[in-house]
């Protein structure tokens, strides 16, 4: 396998763009929107001035800077390299010369859409066969919140934030009849109000605290973040909570 | 032993009911004001805070318009006991002869206050139920259908407002009436069966086989050696039948039970119970000053705040100039100088000193008694009930569990020891909360060993304010030091494990003047009448040691001790014997007598550090005894009694060689 993500050979803008992308890089860079292009990668002539048309980069004095235009054409394409990258080597068990060739022709033909869809197949990857970073896309953002378990024991929410009760996972009875008491029951809308010095929750018109060893006990569904627009949803939370 | 059951009736607990009354039996979540309740029924005052685990002890009285006996019982969360305490109700419904239950709810949580409903109806006893604390659920916007819930559970429902005396005749309306509920809940068959046949090997109880059957399949699996004895047949074969049972259901049996009873308990909460818009109850303020009494920051700035409120308060101005005044003032110039006077015609030696002389005892005891110890006391219960009423005790076990941990106690514990600085004895039996005998004889230990009681901690204020505040300061440091080094070291010699701390907050309320003033007066009341006896018993015991020279002798025969090897006057001697019998008694020796200037400020730091450390009084080893056990409780004694020496001997001789001067 080679050690780096070698840019194709051929002399098309994406190319170029791709190159700029990843000499960015080498040099720990970020790329981004009105990056300074590094000087090595500006391309002479005529090509230069096919990018500038294109409104792929602009000149600023003597520098060449990217665009947003510019930068997410390059996004999108070292995206669907990586990712082919990504398909063919795992997938498809290529060796690492048939893998670079195939992918460099993928990176072109691959839309937005197909690109996602592969990552989705994929479990989004976060890097390509090489190590190098897979830019994400909006499957990805919405993975951040899948991906988090539905059901996680309490310790993990944050303070203030609402969940509702799965299930209570101890076998000591009387500790279980304790915590049903409590309010603490499937079922119920909790709020976590602080972590430190000790878990404190708020059920109902209840406010429990316990240590470490009951929270890890009390596993909750966090409710779902995004949906949960401060306004609308965090008051009609509180009605249900408020009720009985 | 007459003593210390006095003690105990610092909070009064009468006992059990007489025999062949019909019983009302109060029973409730912990919290909702189960004696408050009690009170209205039978006139009597019984202390009540704001915080769960204020009872711990049944109590019982005559209701005044009522044919029941009443009975208080410490507040239970479910039929499941998880400490002493909670045993003692549920033993209480077993007990026999119970006319009827009173349930106590809080109407803010329904679902709490229900599922408890159910399993009290179950065992066939009839039931009332009432919601208490119906104003602060009236200000949030509930509004709860009490004839659609009487239906539902087939029982009456009353609302009541327990702290103002409302919904009082309909209480008694429904007490007179009370009813078996014909509700039946219909668990999974498999729970079902195995009820049945655990039914099946019990005798008949005052209570129904069934509640009985369903209760042991929870889990409440010590009832089951307590109701047919250790290793009997009987005992056998049911555990078999549960054992058999959990085998065949992947989940507890516990909580099929609960989901059962909590699928019921969400249906008759849809029916009965609407939420309007509330006014709004939880003001602002309270909001955030919860939040600032958990905080890791917030809550110690708040917790040292008190602390200096208290120093202030106690030790500057009722152990400072309230004694002051009366000591000198009121004792010193306008009562006793006539007294003496008027003694100084009785014609006997003996009896002018028995009375007036220098171990007098009006001299001595009662003015120990009423001009040092009682203000003292007296501020320091105001403070401790404000404390109490207000909710901010369980804000504290919050901050403090960690701490505890190191020492093989959860937050929990914060409630005895808190109390044993009023306390010692009352604390002893409070330990009664704390969920295994581990948990009990570690907090006893810091108990007897070095948590200072009312009248102590007031004179050492007073002490300190006279001292200093940087070494008071240093005084408790070291303190806690020795007890956390204590209770280490316990911790690691007990076999166990610290028990997961989990508690309830109930919301911060605004103390009623009137309850913190009553409250702290029934406590001065008894501490008063509990204490004279004593101040002049130990008195006249110094009076006749002195004439028959006893005292003299003792004295010399301890001087390499207390002289010696703690360098304190030998009069001291005097204060630690006094000191078996009161704590009080002892502090308010040295207090004497350092403010006589028969002590330098490094002595005074030496004799309280002992003083504080030193034995608890007589009525406290006897409750602790009964609560721990001859073994361990003597073995407690006797550590401590040693440990005190020891440890003042080396403060002694640490702060002369660092040449420490105050």
């Amino acid at each position: 396998m080679e050690e780096t993500c070698k840019p194709c050979t051929s002399e098309d803008l994406d190319e170029i763009l791709e190159e700029i992308w990843t000499s960015m890089e080498l040099q720990n860079e970020m790329p981004a929107t009105g990056a300074r292009v590094p000087p090595a990668t500006v391309p002479e002539g005529e090509r230069l001035e096919k990018l500038v048309e294109e409104g792929l980069v602009r000149r600023e004095d003597k520098e060449v800077i990217l665009t947003e235009e510019g930068f997410q054409k390059a996004r999108n394409i070292i995206r669907s390299h990586r990712l082919a990258e990504r398909l063919l080597h795992d997938v498809l068990n290529l060796n690492s010369e048939e893998m670079e060739r195939s992918a460099c022709r993928y990176e072109h033909m691959l839309g937005t859409e197909a690109a996602d869809s592969i990552c989705i197949l994929l479990g989004h990857p976060r890097t390509c066969p090489h190590g190098k970073p897979i830019p994400p896309g909006e499957c990805c953002e919405c993975c951040e919140t899948m991906l988090r378990p539905l059901v996680v024991p309490l310790t993990e929410l944050d303070p203030g934030e609402t969940a509702t009760v799965a299930y209570v996972g101890t076998r000591d009875n009387a500790r279980l009849s304790y915590l049903t008491s409590l309010g603490v029951m499937t079922g119920r809308p909790v709020q976590l109000v602080q972590r430190h010095p000790s878990y404190i929750v708020k059920i109902d018109e209840t406010t429990v605290a316990f240590d470490d060893a009951i929270a890890r006990e009390i596993f909750v569904r966090p409710a779902h973040r995004k949906r949960q627009t401060p306004k609308g949803g965090g008051r009609r939370f509180r009605w249900r909570n408020g009720r009985g | 032993m007459e003593q210390a059951t006095k003690t105990v009736q610092a909070i009064p607990l009468e006992h059990a009911g007489k025999p062949g009354e019909r019983k009302l039996v109060l029973v409730g979540n912990p919290n909702v004001g189960k004696s408050k309740i009690f009170s209205m029924l039978t006139g009597q005052y019984v202390i009540v805070s704001n915080y769960p685990g204020t009872t711990v002890e049944v109590k019982s009285g005559k209701a005044t318009d009522l044919d029941y006996y009443v009975v208080d019982t410490p507040g239970i969360t479910s039929v499941v006991p998880r400490s002493e305490e909670e045993r003692v109700t549920l033993s209480t419904l077993l007990s026999g002869n119970v006319g009827a239950v009173l349930q106590v709810g809080d109407a803010q949580n329904l679902r709490r206050t229900l599922l408890l409903t159910l399993a009290l109806l179950e065992t066939d006893l009839p039931v009332v139920l009432d919601l208490n604390i119906a104003d602060e659920a009236e200000k949030k916007g509930y509004v709860i259908d009490t004839a659609r819930l009487s239906k539902g559970l087939r029982i009456p429902v009353v609302m009541t407002v327990a702290t103002q005396g409302k919904g009082r005749p309909e209480l008694l309306e429904a007490a007179r009436r009370p009813s078996k509920s014909s509700l039946r809940i219909a668990y999974d068959a498999r729970v079902e069966n195995a009820a049945l046949e655990i039914a099946a090997h019990l005798t008949d109880y005052p209570v129904s086989k069934r509640a009985i059957a369903l209760t042991l399949l929870s889990g409440n699996l010590p009832l089951i050696d307590s109701l047919l004895g250790e290793g009997r047949k009987e005992s056998r074969a049911i555990k078999e039948i549960i054992g058999r049972t959990q085998a065949r259901v992947l989940e507890p049996l516990s909580r099929i039970i609960l989901n059962a009873r909590m699928a019921l308990v969400e249906r008759l909460i849809r029916e009965c119970v609407t939420l309007q818009k509330g006014r709004g109850f939880r003001s602002q303020f309270a909001e955030k000053l919860d939040r600032f009494s958990t905080h890791p920051l917030g809550g110690t700035l708040l917790l040292l705040g008190i602390l200096f409120v208290i120093y202030e308060f106690v030790g500057v101005f009722a152990a400072g100039t309230v004694v002051d005044f009366i000591q000198n003032v009121v004792f010193g110039e306008i009562l006793l100088p006539p007294i003496v006077g008027a003694l100084s015609h009785v014609p006997y030696a003996l009896v002018r000193d028995f009375l007036v002389g220098p171990y007098g005892q009006i001299t001595m005891g009662i003015t120990y008694a009423i001009a040092i110890v009682f203000p003292t006391v007296t501020a320091f219960y105001i403070v401790f009930s404000f404390l109490e009423d207000t909710g901010y005790l369980p804000r504290l076990e919050v901050m403090i569990n960690r701490l505890f941990s190191l020492i093989g106690l959860n937050g929990k514990a914060v409630i005895p020891i808190v109390l044993g600085l009023g306390c010692g004895t009352m604390a002893a039996i409070v330990t009664r909360i704390l969920e295994t005998r581990r948990e009990r004889i570690i907090a006893t230990l810091i108990l007897a060993l070095g948590i200072p009681c009312a009248p102590q901690m007031g004179l050492i204020l007073g002490m300190f304010a006279r001292i200093g505040f940087i070494p008071l300061v240093l005084f408790f440091v070291l303190l806690s030091a020795q007890l956390m080094a204590a209770g280490w070291l316990a911790s690691k010699l007990l076999p166990g494990q610290t028990t997961a701390f989990v508690t309830e907050l109930p919301p911060y309320r605004l103390p009623e003047l009137y309850n913190v003033a009553v409250k702290t007066a029934y406590r001065s009341y008894w501490f008063v009448r509990e204490v004279i006896p004593w101040f002049l018993l130990g008195t006249a015991m110094l009076f006749v040691a002195d004439l028959t020279g006893a005292l003299p002798g003792l004295k010399k025969l301890l001087d390499p001790v207390v002289v010696g090897f703690l360098s304190l006057p030998a009069d001291t001697t005097e204060g630690f014997i006094l000191g078996f019998l009161r704590r009080e008694y002892v502090a308010a020796y040295f207090f004497d007598i350092y403010g006589r200037g028969l002590m330098d400020n490094l002595q005074a730091f030496v004799a309280t550090m002992v003083m504080t450390l030193f034995v608890p009084c007589v009525a406290n080893t006897f409750v602790i005894i009964k609560e721990r056990g001859l073994l361990v409780g003597m073995g407690i004694i006797c550590f401590v009694f040693v440990y005190a020496i020891i440890a003042g001997g080396v403060l002694n001789a640490v702060l002369r060689l660092l040449h420490v001067t105050f």
